[in-house]
């Protein structure tokens, strides 16, 4: 009955989607306002059917049905409730199924919030985007990613359970949902960028209308990325939360796209310039989220995250090809409409600073990328195992992130258009003596080395100019009667808390990378000693059973703090290690791992100690830049309602937007934050 | 009197800016001053960061606690103590694990293309922004209009 109800599901979302697409597209074709308002209800039959998939599949998963292929294989009768639920995203199938019901969830959203403009073709061929892409998907689904085939003779009597890595946290409800809520996000800039080169409306109305879809995206991968970061450190056990995997890389590769545009398309916004960058940033960062899926699901990389081998391949690079393929070809057809009207006045300028920036952060992705599939390509070209790793990237990307700290810290200083030095000099005071005191107090306070002691420094600035634009925003408020509360929202103010949060990060980085220490010792009970600086007494070890899953855990005492690390055995994978932690703020985490332990527990254990200072500001800067990016999405004082942004037409060739360049479209919406 | 007060203030703002200067280097020269990276303990901590833990997908000996990587770290440590150079601490590696089990390429020709293709890259990008912004300056006359207004 599941598989029934669930191939019914995914069958009617395949045959609303293309149908859907059939009917915008003719209904474009011949002008026809009717047609296109029938075809955009197939949105309705999409939502009904991968609802019904849904629940089909989550139905299975609770009522053990192991007549389906895909709950044989992901579920067990002994399977904790909670694991029941996220096994739908445990593998390939399930996770394509999870991809269908986000994207369809950003469709019927955008469907709802551009009702009144159905028929404006801008949105027409948008929505037309959103079908094919949602096409696509129920097809694969279909096809060779069906999460409802059943099995061949009986069903089995218990099925295999999820991987165990994914049944040891509950991060698994969260990490990936919202890694996909950010991806798939994307999907609506796209098709918007898609829909604004089709049309030849090409100027800045579109990208605001869309600006909260793309921060609201880039939130949910962001969050997303510095959850799985978590959930590496929580559940992986090996100390660390950042391995350059290619799948980790997979997920900061758009991240670095969309960041890049985040910036730059305020420059667009205010100035109408980088017009070919910003539609190719949005391009790349859509099809790097459909590279990262083909990395992840195709098994032509190894990776603790590939959690599934498939011959979904050459689909999905196909897709990525056709997404590149479009978008490129698009932009070059329309290139002589996306010459943008005016130009950089001074380098020494916001907007000399957003094009210095985005410089950085495509160096930054091409690095990556580059690291990503260099080993595919030499093993291709030269039958040669090669391996790309931390070294690497860390040697690569550090002085990038550097030149990225120091620009995210003189930045938010510099006025658009030009600067003067004395200027700079003013505003940039306060700052600079932050910067100083970070790296006095770090001197002071034994630190040492010169990498970490700039990076704080550069911290320490970059801290001090976003607490500057904020205090002087919120006393700006508070002036004008608005409530200092607005000091804190719109997109310049939220847009320097996700600072705040980006520099916690990159100390907490900086920290881990440079004091971040190991070792290993093997005690009996009773007995203790000193490692790395940290004294361990270790009590006692005792076996446990539980229904899914059995193992050792054991009570140390690490600096005064009892921990109790666990090592656990799954039906079909044994050893997965659980670590005790003691975090503390400012001094960090003391990570205690059981590296080796005789079965039941009995006799001497080896113990992994790390010590990862100020890995807490990771976590808490993560979620300082969610809240930032939550804020920057609140309209700002200064925001106006526009009437139809979306059909506001392109600025004519020559037309400079000077100071004004959203304004001097009719019905266009300011930029909120005001004093960007 | 004002022209006299805004060439005090000037003066002052500098050498506000040149104490700070002075400080941040001398902080920065004092904090720099440590450990000999030559040593041996160095030495061993960056071996131990460029060796692929056997028993691993993706993470180094120096990052891992698995039984092989332990093991690896001890070789690794005898040889450095026996003075063996880091290149034949590599290259037994190499010959024991296979290229692979370094995590930077080790073969030159894999190994400077993985750095020069970026290098190469963002150098033609630094010389297109160059580029842009040369061909793109607008006239001394134009300049003029510079909005001066406030960022924060």
């Amino acid at each position: 009955m599941n598989a029934v109800l669930g191939q019914a599901g995914v069958a009617l979302g395949l045959v609303s989607s293309a149908g859907g697409a059939i009917g915008l597209l003719i209904g474009l074709l011949r002008r026809s306002e009717p047609l296109v308002r029938a075809a955009s209800k197939a949105i309705f039959g999409l939502v009904v059917g991968v609802l019904l998939a849904v629940f089909a599949m989550e139905h299975a998963l609770l009522t053990h049905d192991f007549s389906l292929s895909y709950v044989a294989n992901n579920n067990a009768r002994q399977t904790p409730l909670l694991y029941d639920i996220t096994g739908m995203w445990s593998a390939l199938q399930g996770s394509i199924l999870l991809w269908a019901l986000i994207l369809t969830g950003y469709l019927a959203a955008m469907y709802h919030r551009f009702r009144h403009r159905l028929t404006d073709r801008l949105f027409t061929i948008a929505g037309l985007v959103g079908m094919c892409i949602a096409a696509y998907f129920f097809a694969l689904m279909a096809g060779p990613a069906n999460p409802f085939l059943t099995v061949s003779g009986h069903p089995v009597s218990n099925g295999l359970g999820p991987n165990p890595l994914l049944q040891d946290n509950p991060l698994i409800a969260f990490h990936p949902v919202l890694l996909y809520l950010g991806y798939v996000g994307f999907t609506v800039p796209f098709a918007f960028a898609i829909a604004a080169l089709v049309t030849g409306r090409l100027g800045e109305g579109w990208l605001v209308e869309t600006r909260r879809w793309t921060v609201a995206a880039w939130a949910f991968l962001t969050v997303g990325i510095v959850l799985g970061a978590w959930w590496s450190y929580q559940v992986l056990g090996w100390g660390g939360f950042w391995a350059w995997d290619p799948v980790e890389n997979a997920a900061l590769l758009p991240w670095l796209c969309a960041t890049a545009y985040l910036h730059s398309v305020m420059v667009q916004e205010r100035r109408g310039l980088l017009r070919v960058w910003n539609l190719s940033l949005l391009i790349a960062t859509y099809a790097l989220t459909i590279l990262g899926t083909f990395l992840t699901r195709s098994g032509v990389i190894v990776s603790v995250h590939a959690f599934s081998d498939s011959n979904l391949g050459p689909v999905l690079i196909a897709f990525f090809g056709v997404v590149v393929a479009a978008g490129v070809g698009l932009i070059a057809w329309r290139g002589d409409q996306l010459h943008s009207p005016g130009s950089i006045d001074s380098p020494l300028s916001r907007e000399g600073a957003f094009l210095v920036n985005n410089l950085l952060f495509a160096a930054f992705a091409l690095v990556v990328l580059i690291g990503t599939v260099f080993p595919l390509f030499v093993e291709a070209l030269s039958h040669q195992t090669i391996s790309v790793g931390a070294p690497y990237y860390d040697a690569v990307t550090g002085p990038i992130g550097f030149a990225l700290l120091f620009f995210m810290a003189v930045a938010p200083v510099l006025p658009w258009r030009s600067a003067s030095v004395e200027l700079l000099r003013s505003r940039l005071a306060v700052p600079a003596w932050v910067g100083l005191a970070v790296v006095a107090g770090c001197v002071l306070g034994g630190v040492r080395g010169f990498g970490p002691l700039a990076a704080f420094g550069l911290a320490g600035v970059a801290a001090g100019s976003a607490l500057r634009q904020l205090v002087l925003a919120t006393w700006s408020a508070h002036r004008s009667g608005a409530g200092a509360w607005r000091g804190f929202v719109g997109r310049a103010n939220g847009g320097m808390i996700v600072h705040l949060g980006v520099v916690m990060v990159a100390c907490g980085l900086v920290a881990a990378n440079s004091f971040g220490h190991r070792g290993t010792v093997t005690l009996r009970p009773g007995q203790r000693a000193v490692v790395e600086g940290h004294s361990i007494a270790f009590y006692s070890a005792h076996h446990f059973v539980h229904p899914n899953d059995n193992g050792v855990v054991a009570s140390v005492l690490v600096d005064g703090a009892l921990l109790r690390p666990a090592i656990t055995n799954f039906p079909g994978q044994e050893g997965i290690g659980t670590p005790g932690i003691d975090s503390s703020f400012f001094s960090g985490d003391v990570y205690v791992t059981i590296d080796s332990a005789l079965p039941g527990g009995r006799g001497p254990i080896t113990f992994g100690i790390v010590a990862q200072p100020m890995i807490m500001w990771l976590w808490i800067g993560g979620f300082t830049i969610g809240v930032g990016a939550l804020l920057a999405a609140v309209p700002g004082k200064r925001r106006r309602r526009g009437t139809e942004a979306v059909s506001a037409p392109a600025l004519k060739s020559g037309q400079r937007p000077g100071r004004e360049p959203v304004g001097a479209e009719p019905g266009a919406v300011l930029p909120v934050g005001s004093r960007t | 009197m004002s022209g006299r007060r805004g060439r005090r203030s000037l003066l002052a703002t500098r050498s506000a800016w040149a104490l700070l200067a002075a400080l941040a280097v001398a902080f920065l020269a004092f904090g720099s001053v440590h450990g000999n990276p030559d040593s041996p303990k160095a030495r061993i901590a960056s071996l131990d960061g460029i060796i692929k833990c056997p028993a691993c997908e993706d993470l180094s000996i120096a990052q891992s606690n698995a039984p092989s990587a332990v093991t690896l770290r001890h070789e690794v440590a005898r040889f450095v103590d026996e003075g063996w150079s880091d290149a034949r601490v590599e290259s037994w590696v190499t010959n024991r694990y296979g290229a692979a089990a370094l995590l930077v390429p080790s073969s030159a020709g894999a190994g400077e293309t993985l750095y020069l293709v970026p290098v190469g890259l963002v150098g033609l990008a630094v010389a297109g922004l160059g580029w842009y912004l040369w061909r793109r300056r607008p006239s001394a006359g134009a300049r003029g209009t510079a909005d001066g207004g406030s960022a924060a």
